[in-house]
């Protein structure tokens, strides 16, 4: 039986990242960087920041990888960096584009692991296969793995505006009702039959072409993402306790109680599970306002339920 | 078209000019200054220099298919076309992305229920995501329409326009009414409005650029990025940085110092002005800016400069194997990426030449498999 759960939980971690994005109005796209399991490197987005559009989670993560390679005393510079990261997997919440795709060719990386396809501009198979064509060292890139929760945080900041673009958009998101996601990966655009069962395992061939089911961390059986993340490995992560330290208002429990609650399911038959209750982004600044005096109990049961936008994945990675 | 070097000077006299006829090239007299330029439409190549990269010129793409792109329509009354005209101008027009100028808003229809009627096209179908939407914004903002009963439905028509008149003929027939306002690349050629002196200039400075960096630092990548305004005002000036980091290729390097100007140039006028000055003042990316490079920027860049939102980009030398323009992949206007800019070659022997020699006197081999 192929295990995929420390792939789910290694996701789970970039999930979070992305998710704590989400909180602060940032694009909830996160990724690490993992070698021998453990976490070397972490990414957010940083377009808005650096006022740079080039600054997408994986260069964020390359450049902190960089460093954690010089403190290590790895020789890390010019045409040596393709050793450093030939056992390095990236893990990242949504498809790289095709402007990363190429980065992480030209790094040599071992292999991707992502969450949701990247439909504008997807560079590991969507729009261009950047991964497997073209001079250099080809990559694998598996994707898949928290698929709708990946999503599900890309709607929840769609439902925001991104204040930073030069064109407002009028879009109305009252009166949207919770939306399904858009049908599975088509893994034929991004592995060869082959490569799909070195990586998902015999018991999944029939999901190579299955359009409407999720893959879960144990054949046959569904999850929570609760089931999945690992407390005690976000805390091994320096990056994210130094964040908590800096944000004395905000504690790393808080944000996991309202984390597990941001996603749907998935049924052991690789469905999602949409009669759950879940929250959005809306409720997360009612419970964010709320903090000072009361503490929200988020089990109340006046959540409506979900509420997204018709904006899909699309994002700039 | 040897000929038309001659013609660097920008001042051509009647009877060479006659003497141009006989090939596609056509003299256009520029539209803010006092010169002249040549353009061969065919092979869309400005003044014998500067050479048009772009997806549909490529070969293997046949003109007579059209490129569909899916829009947003209605059904409305003849009567109600004014108050529609007025609603589409204020309220989707400047947020569409998608031009539209190359289909007719409307087109006639009858029917025995409702007798004459017009479709009209509303937006690009990415503009909203549901008809829910937009039925609610035509309630909010566009009293003059019943839009309680508006037939609101999205339709393919062809995304550019056609290359000929008889095409332009057959598309209106198979999807939508066309405008038919000559070949529109033809229009891309003649708005170009190139000042070619300028443009050696800026390419020249590349290469002094490129020439004083190879004897400086004679092991690096010998790559030159400029970034200048549409007005070739200089901004930025950017080398290879690949031997302390392997991604810090010259037009990264040159993105990022934009974006370090932009933060320093906010940070200075809000130290004067005391508080956050409107968002209006505020540059974006390097939206519209030209960039100026010594080679075809490989995949990693030329994505980069999309996602930087640039206006133009002109580079000398072709990198067949990594590069992501004309030799793969034509990031620059390919279809479905959310931002294209003008692509140019800078074909003239005398600069190519010069940038051989730079990069033989160079110590460094640039191999041809080097993303540049
Ligand atoms: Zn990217
Ligand atoms: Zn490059």
């Amino acid at each position: 039986m192929t295990d995929l759960t420390n792939e789910f939980s290694n996701m789970s971690l970039a999930l979070f990242l992305a998710f704590k994005a989400l909180l602060s109005n940032e694009t909830p796209v996160a990724c690490i960087l993992v070698e021998d399991d453990k976490v070397i490197a972490v990414g957010y987005n940083g377009t808005n920041k650096t006022l740079n559009g080039t600054r997408h989670a994986e260069f964020e993560a390359i450049d902190q990888a960089l460093r954690y390679f010089a403190e290590n005393k790895r020789h890390a510079v010019g045409e040596h960096i393709v050793k450093e990261f030939e056992k390095v997997t990236l893990y990242v919440t949504v498809e790289p584009c095709i402007m990363c795709a190429s980065a992480l060719r030209q790094i040599g990386i071992k292999r991707v692991v992502f969450g949701c396809a990247n439909e504008r501009f997807g560079g590991n198979g969507t729009i261009l296969k950047v991964h497997q064509e073209g001079p250099g060292q080809p990559y694998n890139s598996f994707g898949g793995v928290l698929r709708t929760e990946s999503i599900q945080l890309l709607r929840n900041f769609y439902i925001q505006e991104n204040t930073q673009a030069p064109i407002p958009k009028t879009k109305k998101n009252k009166d949207i009702e919770g939306k399904v996601f858009p049908p599975a990966i088509h893994f034929e655009n991004y592995v060869s039959h082959d490569e799909f069962l070195s990586f998902y395992g015999e018991e999944r061939a029939p999901f190579f072409a299955e359009e409407n089911r999720e893959i879960t961390p144990l054949p046959n059986q569904g999850y929570c993402i609760v089931d999945i993340i690992d407390e005690e490995k976000l805390l091994s992560i320096p990056q994210l306790q130094e964040l908590y330290s800096k944000e004395p208002t905000s504690s790393l429990s808080d944000d996991l109680t309202t984390f597990a609650k941001t996603f749907y399911p998935i049924g052991k038959d690789g469905t999602v599970n949409y009669d759950k209750e879940i929250l959005t982004v809306q409720d997360f600044s009612k419970r964010h306002n709320q903090k000072t005096t009361s503490k929200l109990d988020v089990n109340e049961p006046d959540h409506k339920k979900c509420k997204l936008t018709s904006a899909g994945p699309a994002v700039q990675c | 078209m040897v000929f038309v070097k001659t013609y660097t000077s920008l001042v051509s006299s009647i009877t060479q000019s006659v003497q141009v006829f006989r090939s596609t090239l056509k003299f256009m007299k520029n539209k803010n200054r006092n010169t002249q330029v040549s353009i061969d439409f065919e092979n869309g190549v400005i003044d014998g220099v500067l050479k048009q990269i772009r997806q549909s010129g490529a070969s293997g793409s046949d003109p007579k298919i059209a490129k569909l792109i899916p829009v947003w329509c209605c059904n409305i009354k003849v009567t109600e076309t004014k108050s529609l005209l007025v609603f589409i101008k204020e309220m989707l027009t400047p947020f569409d992305e998608v031009s539209l100028t190359h289909v007719k808003r409307f087109k006639k229809e009858s029917d025995e229920q409702q007798g004459t009627f017009l479709r009209a096209i509303l937006c690009s179908g990415d503009l909203y995501g549901t008809e829910g939407d937009l039925r609610e914004l035509f309630r909010e903002h566009c009293a003059g329409v019943d839009s309680q009963h508006l037939p609101i439905y999205k339709t393919d028509i062809p995304k550019h326009g056609a290359p000929t008149a008889e095409i332009s003929k057959d598309w209106s027939e198979k999807y939508w009414p066309m405008s038919w306002k000559g070949n529109p690349n033809h229009q891309v050629l003649l708005n170009a409005d190139f000042d070619v002196a300028k443009e050696r200039t800026m390419v020249n400075a590349t290469l002094d650029e490129l020439e004083k960096r190879a004897g400086q630092h004679p092991g690096d990548v010998p790559v030159v990025t400029i970034i200048a305004t549409p007005q070739h005002e200089i901004l930025t000036t950017a080398y290879d940085h690949r031997d302390t980091h392997v991604l810090k290729h010259s037009v990264m390097n040159a993105i990022q110092q934009i974006a370090d100007l932009e933060v320093q140039r906010r940070s200075n006028r809000n130290a004067v002005a005391g508080e956050e000055d409107s968002k209006a003042n505020n540059n974006y990316l390097c939206h519209n800016l030209h960039v100026y490079t010594t080679h075809e920027p490989c995949v990693m860049c030329s994505m980069a400069l999309v996602h930087s939102r640039i206006g133009r980009l002109v580079y000398i030398k072709s990198m067949p194997s990594t590069g992501a323009l004309e030799s793969n992949y034509q990031l620059g206007d390919r279809d479905g990426l959310n931002w294209n800019f003008e692509t140019w070659k800078w074909i003239a022997d005398e600069e190519n030449k010069r940038l051989d020699a730079i990069m033989e006197k160079s110590k460094h081999e640039l191999a041809s498999n080097t993303h540049i």
